[in-house]
């Protein structure tokens, strides 16, 4: 599990550089999460760009990087290829995360 | 169009696997399947959610059946029908409780707040949203789980 961090305007992007983010590499990716969030600025955005297959168990490690967060920390999404979006609208969890087509969009628009 | 016609045709040849019960085993057989769809012209869509749903079962295999041991040995067969996938997955560990498949109609509720957000249950729903059959049965120590995706309703 591949992550590569850019630190932006004190807003953390971290894109995920694996093609896959299943049951293999779950649990890894929710930890490396946690190390680098940790005491991290208080929007962090998860790009997803080079992901195209997910799994609920990659779903479920995402969620988890959110609730592990600070209270004042929120994670956002850029970048969904159409299978990993296909799975976050058959679970809703799209209705939950704040998503953005790419990088640069998501950096300019910052949710509030 | 000649040519696409031709290519709504191009079936993928039966495919037979056999693998253990690991992470790392299924995600080499679902690479495995997705490039044989791919290869035989499916759409990524249809591909992905085909993959998706073979995902989701060997997960349950491997995490339940044989309780994660990661020792276990799992029998995949894909047969491609015109506008149809079938897969029957085969394994000898437990049973599922009662002997049949966990309901799991509706997908967990998200309401609640962050604290409170699922971070699994989603696995049956997908499997049920995504198939059109699903039949599973015990038998000689075995059980047989036997998948059918439409392939209409995978877009």
């Amino acid at each position: 599990m591949n992550l590569i961090t850019q630190t932006t305007d004190d807003q953390l992007t971290v894109t995920v550089d694996n093609s896959r983010i299943d049951a293999a590499v779950a649990i890894q990716f929710k930890d490396r999460m946690r190390a680098l969030t940790a005491l991290g600025p208080d929007r962090i955005l998860l790009d997803l760009h080079k992901v195209d297959f997910i799994d609920s168990s990659g779903l479920g490690a995402i969620v988890a990087a959110m609730k592990q967060l600070d209270d004042h920390q929120r994670l956002d999404l850029s970048g969904l290829t159409p299978n990993v979006e296909k799975v976050f609208r058959l679970t809703r969890m799209d209705t939950i995360f704040a998503i953005y087509p790419d990088v640069p969009t998501a950096l300019a628009r910052r949710a509030g | 169009m000649p040519g696409a016609a031709l290519s709504a045709l191009a079936l993928v040849p039966p495919l037979h696997l056999t693998l253990a019960s690991t992470p790392d085993a299924v995600r080499a057989a679902l690479v495995r399947v997705g490039s044989a769809l791919a290869e035989a012209g499916l759409r990524p869509g249809a591909c992905g959610m085909v993959e998706l749903v073979i995902a989701e079962s060997l997960n349950n295999i491997a995490e339940h059946a044989y309780r994660g041991t990661g020792t276990g040995e799992i029998v995949l067969r894909l047969v491609h029908l015109s506008g149809a996938i079938e897969v029957t997955l085969i394994d000898s560990g437990q049973p599922y409780p009662e002997g049949a498949l966990p309901k799991a109609g509706t997908f967990p509720a998200l309401t609640g707040g962050r604290a409170t957000l699922p971070e699994g249950g989603f696995g049956w729903c997908l499997i049920r949203r995504l198939t059109s059959q699903l039949i599973y049965t015990r038998k000689n120590g075995r059980n047989r789980l036997f998948l059918r995706m439409d392939l209409d309703c995978l877009a």
